[in-house]
């Protein structure tokens, strides 16, 4: 019976969960293939929002390696910008987890390719 | 490490319970306020369930503040405890919705000790228990104001018929004279009928307010959970109408036999309106926990 209940409660919230204030744009676009790694990835977001936890996942030839990156700044920003040492060639993922203006939890993510 | 949608499913679970408690326990003062007739032990037990919920909405608030870091985080239950991210939590929104709600419970919880003079302390909580809802979350936002305001209007209105149900279940189980229990019902209902236009009309402002369209109605997930809400308002509704027309005046009618059959009757209408109001909890917190605004 509660199971029954807890997964008619999964089964409402699934198609929108996790979905409050997206970012606007990335840099690099999300889905992107680049020849060379950016220097920079860039993420702007549609209000100020606090970013608190950055991971990104490297998939290259060696592998699946996560890397923490640290969040520049606690406070309320509209933009997240993050100059990681990237390793090369391989698929890469951003994702971030933050406190919205409303107090509601925001979570994104991006992904791209470097040849 | 707990995953994204248990998290939701915390956030959901523990909203509820600070709805219902805190509503219910908001409630519990606006019923001692408008039933001045209430039976010395109808008014005394009204007053313990006020306490108990008011004690409950203040450790449940303080469990939002916990799951919401957790939530943030992402690194199991001790993100829940983590000094840095709580302190993060608490200078947002939620912060200071929780902080205005613990305040108003406790306030409200006074109701024990106010006496008739102070009544309005307890009265003030009851409103600002309303009002703390408004400080965070999807009716926060550049026209907080006027939705803010409808807000409160709203829930002040939700928590005088949630706060009336478990006091006039009571008053129906035939601990106190049938009149008395008549009288109490009767007064309820009349009191309702503004109390339901004032939660409709604003209820209804608010849904446009925030959905913008017709089409989101039926086209987005805020909307679809809304008709959802709005499906179960109509089934309390339904039975409100029979406890006002049917019910209660027989409560108080001459023939002996009918009035005590309309007693046990109201008190099975009570029951199933309490679980229905549950479940228009339930399906609020996973509005404000789990949508995205059509209109934001």
């Amino acid at each position: 019976m509660t199971r029954t209940a807890l997964s008619l409660l999964l089964v409402m919230c699934s198609p929108f969960v996790l979905a409050h204030t997206p970012s606007e744009s990335t840099h690099p676009a999300d889905g992107a293939t680049l020849e060379t790694v950016p220097e920079m990835l860039h993420v702007t977001f549609a209000e100020p929002t606090r970013v608190v936890k950055i991971v990104l996942i490297h998939t290259g030839p060696g592998g699946t390696h996560e890397t923490r990156l640290e969040p520049p700044s606690k406070e309320p920003s509209e933009t997240l910008h993050l100059t990681p040492e990237l390793p090369g060639a391989g698929e890469y993922a951003l994702t971030w987890r933050a406190l919205g203006a409303d107090g509601h939890v925001v979570t994104g993510s991006f992904t791209f390719r470097v040849r | 490490m707990l995953v994204a949608d248990t998290w939701t499913l915390a956030t959901i679970f523990n909203k509820w319970l600070v709805y219902g408690s805190a509503l219910v326990a908001a409630g519990g003062v606006w019923f001692v306020l408008a039933q001045p007739m209430l039976p010395a032990a109808t008014r005394q037990l009204t007053v313990r369930v006020t306490f108990v919920a008011a004690v409950l909405g203040v450790l449940t608030t303080l469990g939002r503040l916990a799951v919401q870091a957790g939530y943030l985080i992402d690194e199991g239950w001790r993100g829940m405890i983590d000094p840095d991210i709580l302190r993060l939590v608490l200078e947002g929104p939620l912060g200071t919705s929780s902080a205005v709600r613990v305040a108003a419970l406790v306030l409200v919880a006074g109701l024990a000790v106010a006496g008739r003079r102070r009544v309005w302390l307890p009265a003030t909580g009851a409103v600002l228990v309303a009002a703390s809802f408004a400080l965070s979350g999807h009716t926060s936002g550049d026209a907080g104001a006027l939705i803010g305001s409808l807000l409160v209007l709203h829930l002040v209105a939700v928590s005088f018929w949630l706060g009336a149900l478990w006091p006039l279940y009571r008053l129906a189980d035939g601990s106190v004279p049938r009149a008395a229990t008549a009288v109490a019902a009767e007064r309820f209902g009349r009191q309702a009928v503004g109390i339901v236009a004032v939660l409709l009309a604003a209820g209804a402002t608010l849904a446009w307010l925030l959905l913008g369209s017709v089409p989101a109605l039926y086209a987005t997930g805020y909307g679809r959970t809304l008709l959802a809400k709005l499906a179960f308002v109509g089934a309390l509704l339904c039975l409100a109408a029979v406890n006002k027309w049917r019910l209660v005046p027989a409560l108080g009618g001459t023939d002996r036999a009918a009035a005590d059959r309309a007693a046990i009757a109201l008190r099975r209408s009570i029951g199933v309106e309490a679980f229905i109001f549950a479940a228009v909890l339930l399906v609020s917190a996973v509005l404000t926990s789990a949508t995205v605004l059509p209109a934001g």
